[in-house]
């Protein structure tokens, strides 16, 4: 542990430096486009003020965003924060905590030493946990990154090489040998005692096991009482080390050869220096970063309620709000258009995936492929608010959604969706003629457009049009939407696919569905509509390549 | 898959479905109710009884019930044989006593036929319409000056078709087409209505007509006077202008079909009818001890449905109840034998017009007096089993012009017989 001190002063430096970086970085960064340096400094104050918002605190102290995901996701939450941070009151800075409290500290001794245990099961607990959700949920498995591990890695590693730590201590007769040599003063028969207790109690495994007889015991546990209890509170308080040093105790001999014991502190050492080290990257942050996002959200849930005071503190909300991503991915198992990244594979179309790309964005750090998924994520979410509901963050992701979708349409990058409604009839037509069936169309198990069976039932009797909520928002379908839902199905039927993929019904439809619920013949009139789309932006999309 | 469990399953959402629906909830059976947009989203909403017979000398009356009485001793197999006249007016009392508390209050003594004009300027003989269809009869019989609004962008509802046709024997009926305020382009009835819910667009709307008025004592509009606010609607209109204002139905799929959509929609359920909207039966068992079970479902089956009875109301063929095969017509949910012409060659006649109609109009399930259909062998095809409204056999309703009436009474006679049975097996 001399190593982990020496190292400790330059690696916290490394990691505020690299806190203070990331800061800078997100000054620069700028989500709307407009927004200055000199607003974003103007807004400190404001970010200050937030800092002593009750219900933020509520939020900070109780998870209460975690139920979004259900009780069992709030446990898990529950379990691991109050375990790691038990373990850093109790354990990390138990000197000062028991100075706090006015009592004398030692590590093993009772209440540290079963709190210790205590805090460092429920770290454990919640942590299986975790990594069972990231493995057997699907979608989650898929989406789950290297960083996720790397954080989950550490953070095990802290509490699973301190237990093993302990237990390989408490196994070891060398440390019991070393420990007697300096605090204990008696004679073979007293030693011999000694071991008994130390035996039996603390699960100490001696090359040769010592008579645990019932005499024998009594007088050592005098003995232990007179020289060791007032620093030692028994194994079993420690009750999870415990149970790992009676599992490895047939190793003793083996763990002591190569002297287990010291190379689990360092272990345990470089674990917490790793962790510390990586403060300042990615997720490692949230423990920061998150707590600030929830004061800034001050409680509230919608995005009606979130507007901030300047356009300052509105690009800082979004900046903390960035920051604070734990990348649980809870947003993208609720997400409603998750379907579409299922078939299609474009990763920031789930809302965990577009907050990554959302910071590259914004720091101009996006191009190529990836700015073209992004665009594609950000276009095909359909602004439901579901991920803002169970963000266990308090990310305000909506709000994101739509002030990036804003730049988005700015920069001219939101894709077919946004520059397609607004063309003409003709441009429309010119973009799409000739372009070739796309391999997404080609892939398709299911083609509505491709088969006559979808629409030979129309009868064009217009209950379609009569019911469609797009055409009845128009003042004048024909100029506006060139063919109403029936006249589309016409085309479709009279082979005219490239007319109907470029008629503006096509391009505004809503899918809400009512043309579909109400048609007499069973015409999958929304289904054909968002096919006709799909195969227009799918095409579009490799044309451009 | 969801399960459900009911005393009557009623199959079909049309005029019959629907009257089978509430009838049965009325009398306290637990009921669920499968079918999609049918009979009654592209009907008139007028309630025929009994408007032509015989068909083939196209006779039209203004008395449906001494017409009924000659039906029933010349076609001795149609439906409204095996029902009473005061059957039948009962039957109708409920249905529209229903329509009234859903807000879509309908008119006539149910007497007589009303005369009542058409979107081609033609007369039709119905025995209840709605209300707000009403003082039509009265501009029509005293042939006061009248004036009818059609709209640039309305399909099928024009306003020199109705003088050139309704005005040779009324001089007084004018026509205007204006446009319609705030919509532009190809009119549908649904929208219209629905921009007429705001008072202002009615007082738009009546600055468009006024200056076409003259001395006209009633407004004839297409009917699209609102959705189940039309009484209001109507009324404001009346007041806007000074004269009764009234509608004429339009083209299919017409407002009316909406309307009482939108009534069955809110009042079914109100009544506890597990409506499954937009849902059709996909699977039936029966049960050799009485009950069945149906899987019912859209793309896909997504309810499994235990009924002690069931009421077949599926309709003929726009209703999908009947299907023509290459060979001969079929029952299409329990496959039930059809009553047909001997042959594909048999079922149309030669002129499309033909006034005696077309032979494979009048098929359909043959049935007993409790309108319980007969199986292969001319036995009850199932003890729990009723049908109602067009899929029964025997009848051209088209050409009768006695539809909704047919599939109101039916319903009521098939649910009584079987509310019966169900209470005399407890």
């Amino acid at each position: 542990m001399d190593l982990f001190y020496a190292a400790l002063l330059p690696v916290l430096t490394l990691a505020v430096l690299g806190l203070a970086f990331r800061a800078a970085r997100a000054m620069r960064s700028r989500l709307d486009g407009v927004t200055g340096l000199k607003d974003r400094l103007k807004a400190l104050p404001g970010i200050a003020a937030t800092l002593l918002s009750p219900k933020g605190w509520f939020d900070i102290l109780t998870l209460r965003r975690s139920l979004g995901g259900g009780p069992w996701r709030w446990m898990t939450a529950a379990l691991i924060h109050a375990g790691f941070i038990g373990l850093l009151v109790v354990h990390a800075f138990g000197p000062w905590t028991a100075d706090l409290f006015d009592l004398y500290y030692e590590a093993t001794l009772d209440p540290f030493y079963f709190l210790r245990d205590l805090f460092g099961f429920m770290l454990c607990l919640g942590l299986l946990m975790v990594i069972c959700r990231r493995l057997f949920m699907p979608r989650l498995r898929r989406i789950t990154r290297p960083m996720d591990w790397a954080l989950l890695i550490i953070v095990a590693g802290i509490g699973l090489s301190g237990v093993f730590w302990q237990a390989a201590k408490s196994v070891s007769p060398a440390a019991f040998e070393r420990m007697t040599e300096e605090y204990f003063y008696g004679g073979e028969e007293e030693v011999a005692a000694l071991k008994a207790v130390w035996t039996v109690d603390y699960d100490v495994v001696f090359p040769r096991r010592p008579d645990t007889s019932p005499e024998t015991l009594e007088f050592g546990r005098e003995l232990n009482a007179d020289s060791c209890s007032s620093c030692h509170a028994p194994a079993s308080s420690a009750f999870m080390s415990s149970a790992v040093a009676k599992v490895i105790s047939p190793a003793a001999p083996a763990l002591e050869r190569i002297d287990a014991a010291a190379a689990l502190g360092t272990l345990h050492g470089l674990f917490i220096l790793a962790g510390i080290l990586l403060l300042p990257i990615g997720k490692f942050a949230h423990v920061l970063t998150t707590p600030l996002n929830l004061l800034r959200r001050r409680g509230r849930s919608s995005s009606e309620a979130a507007r901030e005071r300047s356009s300052g503190e509105m690009e800082a909300a979004r900046q903390e709000g960035l920051a604070a991503c734990t990348h649980c991915g809870e947003c993208s198992l609720r997400c409603s258009v998750a379907p579409a990244y299922d078939v299609l594979g474009i990763r920031p179309v789930l809302p965990s995936e577009k907050i990554g790309e959302l910071g590259a964005y914004a720091s101009g750090r996006l191009s190529g492929k990836r700015l073209d998924d992004f665009g594609s994520g950000s276009r095909i979410c359909s602004q439901c608010g579901r991920c803002t509901d169970v963000c266990p963050s308090g990310i305000d992701l909506q709000d994101l959604w739509l002030s990036s979708l804003k730049r988005l349409k700015e920069e001219k990058l939101a894709g077919p969706q946004y520059y397609m409604p607004g063309k003409s009839p003709s441009q429309r037509m010119t973009a799409l003629r000739g372009l070739a069936e796309s391999r997404a169309e080609r892939a398709r198990a299911e083609k509505l457009v491709a088969r006559k069976e979808s629409y030979l039932g129309c009868v064009q009797c217009t209950t379609c049009t009569s019911v469609c909520t797009v055409v009845n928002a128009s003042a004048n379908p024909a100029r506006e939407l060139d063919f109403t839902p029936q006249q589309v199905m016409n085309l479709l039927r009279m082979g005219l696919v490239d007319h109907a993929l470029g008629a503006g019904m096509t391009w505004n439809c809503v899918t809400c569905y009512k043309c579909q619920e109400h048609c007499p013949q069973g015409v999958p009139v929304a289904d054909v509509l968002f096919e006709l789309r799909n195969i227009a932006n799918a095409r579009l999309r490799e044309g451009e390549d | 898959m969801i399960d459900i469990s009911c005393d009557v399953m009623v199959i079909g959402a049309g005029h019959a479905g629907m009257a089978a629906a509430l009838f049965a909830a009325q009398k306290g059976l637990s009921v669920a109710q499968a079918g999609t947009t049918g009979g009654i989203d592209f009907g008139s909403g007028f309630i025929d009884v009994l408007g032509v017979h015989p068909t083939a000398k196209l006779l039209e009356h203004d008395d449906p019930w001494s017409a009924m009485d000659s039906l029933r001793r010349e076609i001795p197999d149609h439906p409204y044989t095996r029902l009473k006249t005061d059957e039948i007016k009962e039957s109708l009392r409920e249905f529209i006593a229903f329509l009234d508390a859903q807000g879509l209050p309908y008119g006539g003594d149910g007497q007589s036929n009303l005369r009542l004009p058409t979107p081609a300027g033609t007369v039709k003989r119905t025995c209840r319409a709605p209300q707000t269809m009403i003082p039509g009869a009265d501009a029509l019989a005293s042939k006061a000056p009248c004036l009818a609004v059609a709209f640039d962008g309305l399909k099928g509802f024009s306003g020199h078709q109705l003088t050139e046709t309704l005005g040779r024997h009324w001089p007084a009926l004018k026509s205007a087409t204006i446009r319609f305020p705030g919509l532009d382009g190809e009119l549908f009835p649904e929208h219209m209505a629905l921009a007429l819910s705001d008072a202002k667009r009615r007082e738009a709307l009546a600055e468009a007509v006024r200056p076409h008025l003259g001395d006209a004592q009633y407004v004839a509009f297409p009917a699209m006077l609102g959705i189940l606010d039309c009484t209001k609607i109507t009324t404001h209109l009346s007041q806007l202008l000074g004269a009764t204002v009234f509608e004429i139905p339009t083209l299919p799929p017409p407002i009316m079909g909406t309307r009482l959509r939108a009534a069955f929609d809110r009042g079914l359920p109100a009544l506890g009818v597990r409506t499954l909207s937009q849902k059709t039966v996909r699977g039936t068992q029966k049960h050799p001890s009485g009950g069945f079970t149906f899987t019912v479902g859209g793309a896909r089956d997504e309810y499994r449905v235990s009924a002690r009875s069931a009421i077949l109301a599926t309709g003929r063929f726009f209703g999908k109840g009947l299907r023509q095969e290459m060979h001969g017509i079929r029952e299409t949910v329990f496959d039930i034998p059809v009553a047909q012409p001997s042959g594909p060659d048999e079922w149309y006649s030669q002129e499309f017009f033909d006034p005696k109609g077309h032979p494979a109009d009048r098929s359909g399930v043959r049935f007993d007096s409790s309108f319980r259909p007969l199986g292969p062998d001319g036995q009850v095809y199932h003890q729990n089993l009723r049908a109602a409204g067009a899929i029964l056999c025997g009848h051209d309703w088209i050409r009768e012009k006695c539809g909704t009436g047919l599939a109101v009474a039916t319903a009521w006679k098939a649910v009584q017989s079987l509310t019966e049975q169900l209470e005399g097996g407890n």
